[in-house]
């Protein structure tokens, strides 16, 4: 009876050890102020070199022993490295020679990518950044005209910001004026994906350029560049396969967003009437809705863009003698409203098809939804002909049910 | 013949889940590429597909409700030919629970431990089967029950915040936009690969009170666990979309990675992770659980402990020396495709031929 129990608890005891033993978390444990967190990656290509640049910005650390690490010393502004080399991965291990943490990217927010980037090596790096799970595709993606470098260099002299954050904030923002989206990695990726459907981006500005390297410069690498500026979100990358194809600007790129349904919240009419007078209205957009419904005529393709807007007028200013915002006023502004967002949608529709000729508003995957068989044998592949020559029908309905609480204009004595 | 300790109707419904649910989590992207936007309703009709094969266990399991289905071949044809089934039976068991721990573990890589080494995940998952294992089917039964339980909560808890902003109603409409040769491919692949339910049933059909009358408890366990793993199927399409689902193993994860609750929380993969845990510990008790029985049907009731230690070292060795994730996600698409099944219906005729060799002798002795 005795030995039995001893066995027991030698077997026990035995599991125990085993289990002890085994314990995981000693090997992936490491303490926050020992990595290198990374906020934002600006890629750029140069096509002289055939070399990619790589720039990386860092959260600013506090650390608490007081150790006097590099992340420390910048302060609240972060630093901003950038590598060269023939591959993505190569600039990223030398970067990894000049900073003595390891890379995390737990918090990492925007992938900048440049122009030339953007033309020449796009499929590569989403591929690559794809595969890398350390990177949340959740995470954004932005495209510039001119150098990702740049861009991350930028400081916001308002109040002292790093590019990282403030990008993030304004891709949130710059959403409810509608002439830019923010676009994640994971959306991105869909479009470049998904048949009979082109990559869009937000694309950002600064006015920052050719940015000294405080810390020198090491072999390629350029340590701790950063300039006060601005940044600015405004209109689209567009593109067609794997390529840059071309820039929209903030009235093409709310056309698209009104087509691809985009919870744009505030819209604005400022132009001067066919009266020559002037008119000014501000409109709070509750809501709006987005139905792109594809046809075959004479076995060709043909759209109907139908939009619901419903909105509140918030801010009204008028050279006509209306003295109260009656029927007569909200149906004419209705008018108006609709006629500005069509020639938005236009203005989009005439810069995809005819200038980038990109299907960016997905007609082909309508199609494709619709016609399946037809997409398939015949459609798919000759689809690049037939997009720019679509006959495309735009309805855009609004209604404005509230004028907020002042409905008389204000009278000088 | 000892009376076997019999599982409850919850139990019975669980083990079944967890039976279908094995290396599905991840070779469904076999299926997606299969059957494209119709991968989750090929997943549906593919595991319904399982019910006549649980059906004829058993139907088996009726003539001799004490024994295993290997017991009716080595009582009706002989010892030899049971031994070399039983065999065949391990070596599945093995490659079964070593693909799904080896995926399970390079998952957990990927995503969490990265500096961990794999034969630590390995070994502690071995263990803690090894401790269930050891105890009673009934306590096997009732872990089973919880583990499911928790994994299902776990699971579709996460994607619950995907809806309605995450899912792209786009994603899932055309259902049929593939031919139908795909769809069948995409069908037979499902049932192929979650037959790994008939590999526990064949074991513990002597564990279910009056097995036949009984079939409900599976088919509704049958029934539920398409539905549910299905609908993870078209969550994960309509989030990732078709195109990308299909070249992702980790569908559910990588989806998962993609919810954000506000500014503050991103990525809610640390649920799916856990249910995957779960799948895998679930997979690596029963496979262990298969390969003990199956060794004291070779080598008798002696030393039934050593016989289990050795069950889990079978287990552990391959597991441990595979590494590879990609082989092993190759490698349990080969069983899902082309062995598991097959060696299953075989074992089913021979049970069958088995039944009618007893029943007539007993027609002899009777005469």
């Amino acid at each position: 009876m005795i030995k039995k129990s001893y066995t027991k608890l030698i077997a026990a005891l035995t599991v125990c050890t085993l289990l002890l033993s085994t314990l995981t978390s000693c090997w992936d444990y490491i303490e926050y102020e020992e990595l290198a967190q990374i906020i934002a990656i600006g890629i750029d290509y140069d096509k002289q070199t055939d070399n990619i640049v790589m720039t990386l910005q860092f959260i600013p650390t506090a650390s608490s022993s007081g150790n006097s690490g590099s992340e420390q010393k910048s302060g609240k502004k972060g630093l901003v490295h950038s590598a060269s080399d023939s591959t993505l991965y190569g600039a990223l291990a030398e970067l990894q020679q000049i900073v003595d943490k390891n890379f995390f990217y737990g918090y990492f927010k925007v992938l900048v990518i440049g122009k030339d980037a953007a033309q020449n090596i796009l499929e590569p790096m989403m591929d690559l950044h794809d595969r890398t799970p350390a990177i949340r595709s959740s995470s954004y993606i932005v495209f510039t005209p001119g150098k990702a470098e740049d861009i991350l260099s930028t400081i916001d002299s308002s109040h002292s910001e790093i590019a990282g954050n403030t990008l993030a904030n304004l891709l949130d923002t710059v959403s409810t004026t509608g002439s830019s989206f923010p676009v994640t990695m994971q959306q991105f990726l869909e479009m470049l994906s998904i048949s009979g459907l082109e990559a869009v981006g937000p694309s950002a500005y600064t006015n920052v350029e050719n940015v000294e390297a405080k810390g020198g410069t090491i072999d390629h690498i350029r340590v701790n560049e950063q300039k006060e500026g601005k940044l600015m979100v405004s209109g689209l990358a567009a593109f067609k396969g794997g390529r840059l194809a071309g820039w929209l600007n903030d009235e093409e790129g709310m056309g698209v967003g009104w087509v691809l349904g985009k919870k744009i919240k505030a819209y604005k009419i400022t132009q001067p009437k066919e009266d020559g007078k002037k008119e000014e209205a501000y409109f709070r957009i509750s809501s709006s809705k987005s139905k792109i419904k594809i046809k075959l005529v004479n076995a060709m393709p043909s759209v109907d863009i139908n939009i619901k807007i419903s909105c509140a007028l918030r801010k009204y200013y008028t050279e006509n003698n209306s003295e109260f915002i009656d029927s007569k006023v909200i149906k004419e502004l209705e008018e108006e409203l609709s006629k500005s967002i069509k020639s938005d949608i236009e203005a989009a529709l005439k810069k995809a098809q005819k200038d980038l000729q990109s299907d960016i508003f997905g007609f082909g995957f309508e199609f494709y939804r619709k016609y399946t068989g037809l997409w398939k044998e015949r459609f798919e592949k000759e689809w690049d002909e037939i997009f720019p020559n679509i006959p495309v029908n735009i309805n855009v309905a609004v209604k404005i049910p509230n004028t907020g609480t002042n409905i008389r204009s204000i009278s000088v004595k | 013949m000892p009376q076997n300790v019999k599982l409850t109707r919850e139990q019975i419904y669980f083990f079944t889940y967890l039976g279908i649910i094995g290396n599905i989590v991840y070779t469904h992207t076999w299926i997606d590429n299969d059957a494209n936007r119709s991968a989750w309703v090929a997943t549906f009709i593919g595991i319904l597909l399982l019910i006549p094969f649980v059906l004829w266990t058993l139907y088996l399991g009726k003539f001799s409700p004490e024994s295993t289905i290997f017991d009716i071949i080595r009582d009706s044809i002989g010892k030899f030919p049971s031994c070399i089934l039983c065999f065949i039976f391990i070596a599945i068991n093995i490659c079964v629970a070593a693909t799904q721990l080896t995926m399970f573990t390079e998952m957990l890589k990927v995503f969490v431990l990265q500096n961990t080494p794999p034969i630590v995940i390995i070994a502690i998952m071995i263990i803690i089967a090894f401790i269930v294992v050891n105890s009673d089917i009934t306590v096997i039964g009732r872990l089973v029950e919880i583990l499911t339980v928790i994994a299902l909560l776990n699971y579709f808890s996460s994607f619950a915040f995907a809806f309605p902003k995450m899912i792209n109603i786009k994603y899932i409409f055309p259902i049929f936009d593939t031919s139908l040769l795909g769809v069948i491919n995409g069908i037979a692949f499902t049932t192929g690969t979650t037959s790994e339910l008939l590999l526990i049933l064949m074991m513990i059909v002597c564990n279910i009170p009056e097995p036949f009358k009984h079939r409900n408890w599976v088919i509704s366990g049958i029934f539920s666990s398409a539905v549910v793993f299905s609908l993870a199927i078209l969550i994960i399409m309509a989030m990732l979309s078709p195109e990308l689902a299909k070249r992702i193993a980790f569908g559910g994860v990588n989806s998962a990675r993609l919810i954000t609750l506000g500014s503050s929380i991103t990525g809610l993969e640390i649920f799916v992770i856990g249910t995957y845990q779960i799948i895998a510990l679930g997979k690596t008790i029963m496979s262990m659980y298969c390969c003990w029985i199956s060794f004291k049907r070779i080598f008798g009731e002696r030393k039934t402990r050593l016989q289990l230690a050795l069950a889990a070292l079978v287990l552990a060795i391959p597991s441990i020396l595979l590494k590879s994730y990609n082989s092993s996600y190759f490698i349990a698409v080969f069983l899902g495709r082309f062995i598991i099944l097959p060696f299953l219906i075989s074992v089913l005729i021979l049970a069958s031929i088995g039944i009618k060799i007893m029943k007539k002798k007993k027609g002899c002795v009777l005469k």
